[in-house]
């Protein structure tokens, strides 16, 4: 299986209610101080928009953002080319990503003490549907991968994979661990600190 | 999940024309030449443009970040797509929906694009194209397949050629329509596709059908070429013809179509479109890039001579069976309801039902159907948004969806008793708002959000205004409800500001050693007729000022209305002089620490700039030498314009010379701050110094602003008609524009000239 277009989006804790316009200096700041891998190009909204895709930074071969998609919160990393220079798993390097992006926001002015991101319930999907048209053989293959890897990530913990039903949508699961080690252990695991 | 060599290639091969795939796998190799270094960056661009394949903005490396300008070094650095265009530069995609219409399997693709290859939102624009942003080139292939395989070709998107055709989104169940022009919109479409007469032009050719000629869906006025249906009888009986008009415009400086043809037989259409481009083709001006579109033409060999080279081309036209089939064609093609009529129940409407059954549904001649305007906030529907409206072209209506010029989504063929159903399937995805094609409704443009020309943000001007106002509606009178909002990041008018009763247009201005984002207010414009009127500048206003802006005049309108006046009329008849006044102290720019958010644009953090100015200790009190010309220069182009409104052309033309000559002096006292000289002087003067060098246009990325001042300078036009002066007044006020962009990009700070 050629996992090579990723979407990892953690489910927020707390701070839903947080004005979504609050992540655009954020955003800006991370690209003048340059706090996270990859090229970043820019910083673009969607607040006036219905459960929409909020706000993003845009990278070259990904998109940061915090999203609303259905109404849930969460922060979203998708891959729309393959991360220049990385060989590595790209399982590894979407969950890097995104969680530093997380752990991150978590401490910055704006949202420190109002933001808290749920490692222990996410999202993950293929954006590619040449790759992974839905259907069950994606959906069992995608399991496949994820399976050695969240047990790797997650140190073992139990957990509850929901798939995608929507044939329109990409193909994907949600992901529910009973328990989780901290996001500071993840990361650790993926090699960043 | 994968199979190796797994490619959208061979996925869809046969799922489109031959002749598609063809050109699609073609323009795969060039990008792929273009990689290697065997095609000049400069070819590729313009290949890329006829596909749609936009360019976007921060794609020349440079991207202003808050504190500094930054270099932005993308992957393959050195590697380029276009002239300073870098090749992994996130660039647009426009799509062409021909007059606008789509299907729901089209909407559906559109939903998986965004996703994909995009942010994740498909935007509707001004000329019911859509557009995806964030785009990487080398995917655009595969985004053209997966159209393609819907029926989509986003051939001629782009560049210069015929760019996609616009008709009335109620075409054929318009209430007033002479008769539905979308068959004939069809057929043009598909005739002037690739067609080798149109491939030859110097810049693009947008055309436009209207089945009127007082309301505004077509909007015939501003464009290259348009048609206007009419019935006529001859000889008892009743005939279908249009008015053919050509060299129409906004842009920078825009111009009023002409009659060409009145009462043009239909079957003419697609022949006179024909010779039209053909002397277009011939004629127009290639090498200087803004002064190629057809208006230029038009106005210089002036509508009798260029009828009479039409009508001589249109004789020695070989002719194409395609003239008349196409339209016989698509006059069959006639839609259909999903549903049978059938009467809106009153019972137990949902909450919010009937405020927007007043303003977003449309009652269709044919008994029983409505059409229902679906208002989409800056044009951008999300993915998810899109699939569910995909279902629901399914479900109500017989996918007889259509984009709208005002960036909205228009149902056709709605059957009354389903309206309650739709809204509430409506209200589930955030697109049941009401008020649309009113006041909160606002057009705009990209703007700095993407666009590589854009000077002020009007997407977060227009989410500001748009907020307010929808707060505001319940309690707006009825004559300020229905006025029209547009905006555009800059003077190019993509937003169409130049039509509507308030308009906006992105601009800067320089305070001390900051720059600080504006909007120019046009007023006097009209949106019915075609677009039947363009407004003029009035005054820049600093963008976080403009929702005041807008309260001062709409209050002031309400106020002081006169029974049933037009705003417009409302405009002319106060008068420029006390709209300046009113907005006198808005105008003026505070110290930076006095308002430190005027520094910075509508939904945007980063302190505003347009170049990488520092801040000099002492340099926010002085004033340099040249602020004193633009100053001057202010005040002649706003007197030229109240002596146009008084239908005084030749001093609105004088002024607006006097102007031109003050924006010249700022220009070069930018750097000889003792420059006196006389007018003749100053445009010599400025002309080695600024233009020869190459300097001035280097700044405002425009040759095209230069070029009024020596125009101006040539001809002073003794005897000006309407259309003369107005457009000499423009270009005062475009050539103003440039210098305060020039002073701001370019100019050496006061204290450093102090210091020299
Ligand atoms: S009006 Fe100006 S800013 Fe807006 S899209 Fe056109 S060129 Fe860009």
């Amino acid at each position: 299986m050629n996992l090579q277009k990723i979407g990892v989006k953690f489910f927020l804790e707390k701070g839903g209610e947080l004005p979504l316009g609050s992540f655009i200096p954020v955003f800006h700041r991370w690209i003048q101080e340059d706090r996270l891998e990859g090229m970043l190009v820019d910083v673009t909204e969607y607040t006036h928009v219905f459960q929409g895709p909020g706000v993003l930074l845009i990278a070259n071969e990904a998109n940061y953002g915090v999203d609303e998609t259905d109404g849930k919160r969460g922060f979203l990393y998708t891959q729309k080319r393959t991360p220049e220079k990385s060989q590595e798993d790209h399982l590894k390097t979407a969950f890097r990503r995104a969680l530093k992006a997380c752990s991150l926001l978590e401490k910055e002015p704006e949202a420190a003490g109002k933001v808290k991101f749920a490692v222990h319930h996410l999202q993950v999907f293929v954006n590619d549907r040449l790759e992974a048209p839905h259907g069950s053989q994606s959906l069992g293959q995608l399991e496949e991968a994820l399976q050695p890897f969240l047990t790797w990530l997650y140190g073992g913990e139990k957990y509850l994979l929901l798939h995608e039903k929507d044939p329109q949508r990409r193909t994907g699961f949600e992901i529910k661990f009973e328990k989780s080690p901290s996001m500071e252990t993840l990361l650790k695991q993926l090699g960043s600190n | 999940m994968t199979t190796q060599n797994k490619s959208w290639k061979t996925e869809l091969q046969d799922a489109m024309p031959a002749d598609w795939a063809r050109e699609i796998d073609d323009f795969e190799t060039q990008i792929g030449l273009n990689k290697q270094g065997k095609i000049e960056p400069r070819v590729f661009a313009e290949t890329r443009l006829r596909r749609g394949a936009y360019g976007q903005r921060y794609d020349n490396g440079h991207r202003n970040d808050g504190k500094q300008i930054r270099h932005l070094k993308y992957p393959n650095d050195g590697l380029w797509k276009g002239p300073d265009t870098h090749w992994d530069a996130p660039g647009m995609q426009r799509i062409k929906f021909p007059w606008g219409g789509m299907t729901a399997d089209q909407l559906d693709t559109m939903a998986d694009l965004a996703e994909e290859y995009s942010d994740g939102i498909g935007h509707i624009t001004t000329r019911q194209d859509f557009q995806l942003h964030f785009i990487h080139v080398e995917d655009t292939p595969d985004i053209m397949r997966r159209l393609a395989a819907v029926g989509i070709t986003t051939r001629e998107a782009c560049g210069n050629s015929v760019r996609n055709v616009t008709a009335c989104p109620l075409a054929g169940v318009c209430r007033t329509e002479a008769f539905d022009v979308t068959p004939y919109s069809k057929a043009i479409f598909k005739f002037m596709l690739g067609h080798p007469d149109a491939q030859d032009f110097g810049r693009k050719f947008k055309i436009a059908f209207s089945g009127c000629a007082h309301e505004a869906c077509g909007l015939v006025n501003m464009h290259d070429m348009g048609f206007i249906g009419k019935k006529v009888t001859e000889g008892g009986k009743e005939k279908r013809v249009f008015d053919v008009y050509v060299g129409g415009g906004l842009g920078p400086v825009p111009y009023n179509a002409k009659l060409l043809f009145e009462n043009h037989p239909v079957e003419e259409m697609l022949p006179v479109t024909q010779a039209v481009a053909r002397v277009y083709g011939r004629l127009g001006e290639k090498k200087i890039r803004g002064m190629a579109r057809i208006k230029f033409l038009v106005a210089k060999l002036g509508i009798e001579e260029f009828r009479k080279l039409v009508v001589a081309e249109r004789k020695i036209l070989t002719p194409d069976p395609r003239w008349t089939s196409l339209i016989d064609q698509y006059i069959k093609e006639e839609e259909k309801p999903a549903h049978k009529a059938e009467n809106l129940r009153a019972s137990s409407l949902p909450k919010g039902f009937l405020d927007w059954k007043k303003t977003n549904v449309y009652q269709q001649p044919q008994y029983g159907y409505v059409s229902v305007y679906i208002k989409v906030p800056l044009g951008d529907l999300t993915s998810t948004q899109l699939r569910v409206l995909a279902g629901m072209a399914r479900k109500y209506v017989k996918e007889t969806v259509r984009t709208t010029v005002e960036q909205n989504l228009l149902f056709r063929w709605v059957s009354e008793a389903d309206l309650p159903a739709l809204f509430q399937e409506l209200q589930a995805i955030g697109l049941s708002a009401s008020g649309a094609n009113t006041i909160s409704d606002i057009t705009s443009c990209p703007g700095t959000d993407t666009c590589k020309l854009g000077i002020s943000a009007s997407r977060g001007l227009t989410r500001e205004l748009s907020g307010r106002l929808d707060q505001m509606m319940a309690d707006l009178p009825e004559e300020v409800k229905n006025l029209k909002i547009k905006i555009s990041g800059c003077p190019n008018s993509c937003g169409q500001h130049h039509i509507s009763d308030l308009g906006f247009y992105g601009v800067s201005r320089k305070s001390g050693s900051y720059t600080v984002p504006h909007f120019q207010l046009v007023l006097g414009g009209q949106w019915k007729n075609n677009g039947g009127a363009y407004g003029l500048a009035v005054a820049a206003v600093p963008s976080k000022r403009i929702p005041e802006t807008v309260k001062r005049l709409t209050d002031k309108f309400v106020k002081e209305r006169q029974k049933d006046e037009a705003f417009q009329s409302f405009v002319a008849r106060i008068g420029k002089v006390e709209i300046k006044n009113l907005l006198s102290d808005l105008m003026v720019i505070p110290s930076h620490d006095a308002e430190p958010s005027l520094f910075t644009d509508w939904g945007d953090v980063r302190e505003y700039t347009i170049a990488d100015i520092g801040k000099g200790e002492c340099a926010g009190e002085i004033v340099a030498p040249s602020e004193f010309s633009l100053t001057s220069a202010e005040s002649k182009a706003f007197e030229a314009q109240v002596e146009l409104d008084k239908k005084n052309y030749k001093a609105a033309v004088d002024l607006a010379y006097e102007s031109m000559i003050f924006s010249a002096e700022g220009v070069v006292r930018s750097r000889n701050r003792e420059w006196v000289g006389s007018p003749e002087a100053t445009v010599a003067e400025f002309r080695k110094g600024f233009f020869d060098t190459g300097e001035f246009v280097k700044h405002v990325n425009n040759t095209q602003f230069a070029a009024y001042l020596f125009k101006a300078q040539e001809n002073r036009l003794a005897n000006p008609n309407p259309d003369e002066a107005h457009r000499r007044v423009e270009e005062a006020q475009l050539f103003l524009e440039a210098v305060h962009s020039y002073i701001a990009n370019a100019a050496p700070s006061p204290a450093a000239l102090l210091s020299k």
